[in-house]
């Protein structure tokens, strides 16, 4: 659990090789999904961010390092919505490697996200205001979600849940299930999303589930 | 171009306190939903000052710097408020991303969200009215000639299909009208 910084930005750069190139060994794909990848630094500048908010608050000496990513920070937030057109909330804990799309478009509002998930372009997760509560929702690990999906309140989605395309969720979904429409409907269970996450490809149909 | 601008920055501020220069400058800097309004607020009075024979000296200054906070604004944040849409002030944009904003009529006091799409249906024909203090939700889809009723509440992700009357809160893809009588004050008063 308390891997280094450094540690995280390697998973991740292995992550995306692995679906970018398609589980192929070796530095060259690696250095250059780094290099293609927008998604993969705006990642990387979270993880700048939320180290520095981490380390802020039981910290009373401010070092260097505090400041050099205090800076990175401001900068990592400016450049991600430059680059990228997203937004992700400084304290939202992405426990391990992740997939981000490269079309960006994302306000990323969830308080943690587990290990292995592939989310596609704009996507928002964030606070339902209208009923005056700030809760957040958190997703487990291996979650398949498709563009355009709107995540709002405080569901929590299973492990292994798949969102196919234009979901608009509030509730919480058990795992291994697939997840359509709006409003959300559960419209199959135990199913296995392993091949959808090792690939970029986007399901947008129910059939094309049907295995 | 002045007094709508200034509520905005008013509508942004809160109003708690009295607004000063430094204070709202901070806020243009801060806030990327102010620099696309300003953007469109500076564009909208060019097109009034087109008519106008003695501010002609401003223009040659006027358009370049119009073209060059909205291509900014259009290319890092992608807000689209286009010159067609009539937008009154007070507007509060939420997040960034993917908002279009065209031959649209928007009153005062209203919200927006992200990926928000208010538009005409097909190019030539009559975009959406909508009326004042109107709260809509992130991915909300408004495209065609529906009129939307005033302190009424679009919910994230509705797709409107039809006009929706005063103080109701519709949801839904299509949207229905879940609530007629809600009450979005809370939501409009950041």
């Amino acid at each position: 659990m308390t891997k280094s910084l450094f540690q995280h930005f390697k998973a991740d750069a292995r992550f995306y090789r692995d679906i970018t190139h398609g589980r192929t060994r070796g530095g060259l794909p690696l250095l250059w999904s780094i290099i293609s990848s927008p998604g993969l630094w705006m990642l990387t500048f979270h993880r700048v961010a939320y180290y520095s908010t981490c380390h802020r608050n039981h910290r009373n000496h401010r070092s260097a390092l505090w400041w050099m990513m205090r800076v990175l920070e401001s900068l990592g937030t400016y450049l991600n919505a430059v680059i990228c057109t997203s937004e992700i909330a400084a304290d939202c804990d992405i426990q391990g490697p992740i997939y981000l799309s490269n079309k960006g478009l994302y306000i990323f509002g969830a308080l943690r996200v587990g290990a292995g998930c592939v989310i596609h372009h704009h996507v928002t997760f964030g606070m339902a205001v209208a009923d005056g509560k700030q809760h957040r929702p958190t997703v487990g690990a291996n979650v398949w979600i498709g563009p355009d999906c709107v995540i709002a309140g405080n569901p929590h989605i299973g492990d292994g849940a798949t969102l196919l395309p234009g979901t608009y969720l509030t509730r919480s979904v058990p795992p291994d299930t697939v997840v359509e429409g709006n409003p959300a409907r559960i419209i199959r269970r135990n199913f296995d999303n392993t091949e959808l996450r090792s690939s970029l490809t986007i399901v947008t149909e129910t059939p094309a589930l049907q295995s | 171009m002045t007094s709508a601008f200034v509520e905005d920055i008013r509508r942004l501020a809160g109003d708690s306190k009295p607004l000063r220069f430094g204070r709202s400058l901070r806020i243009c800097l801060g806030n990327y939903g102010a620099q696309a309004l300003l953007g469109y607020r500076l564009g909208r009075w060019l097109l009034r000052a087109n008519k106008k024979p003695h501010l002609w000296p401003l223009l040659p200054l006027g358009w370049p710097l119009y073209f060059l906070v909205s291509r900014y604004v259009h290319l890092a944040f992608d807000i689209r408020l286009h010159l067609s849409a009539d937008i009154g002030p007070g507007l509060y944009i939420g997040h960034f991303g993917n908002i279009v904003l065209r031959h649209c009529r928007l009153g005062r006091h209203c919200s927006i969200s992200q990926s928000n799409h208010l538009e005409p249906a097909a190019e030539g024909q009559p975009g959406p009215t909508i009326g004042e203090r109107v709260w809509i939700g992130a991915h909300a889809r408004i495209v065609g000639p529906f009129q939307i009723g005033n302190r009424s509440t679009v919910s994230a992700a509705a797709v409107v299909q039809r006009d929706i009357p005063e103080n109701a809160l519709c949801t839904g893809n299509p949207a229905r009208v879940i609530m007629r009588d809600y009450d979005n004050s809370k939501l409009i008063n950041v």
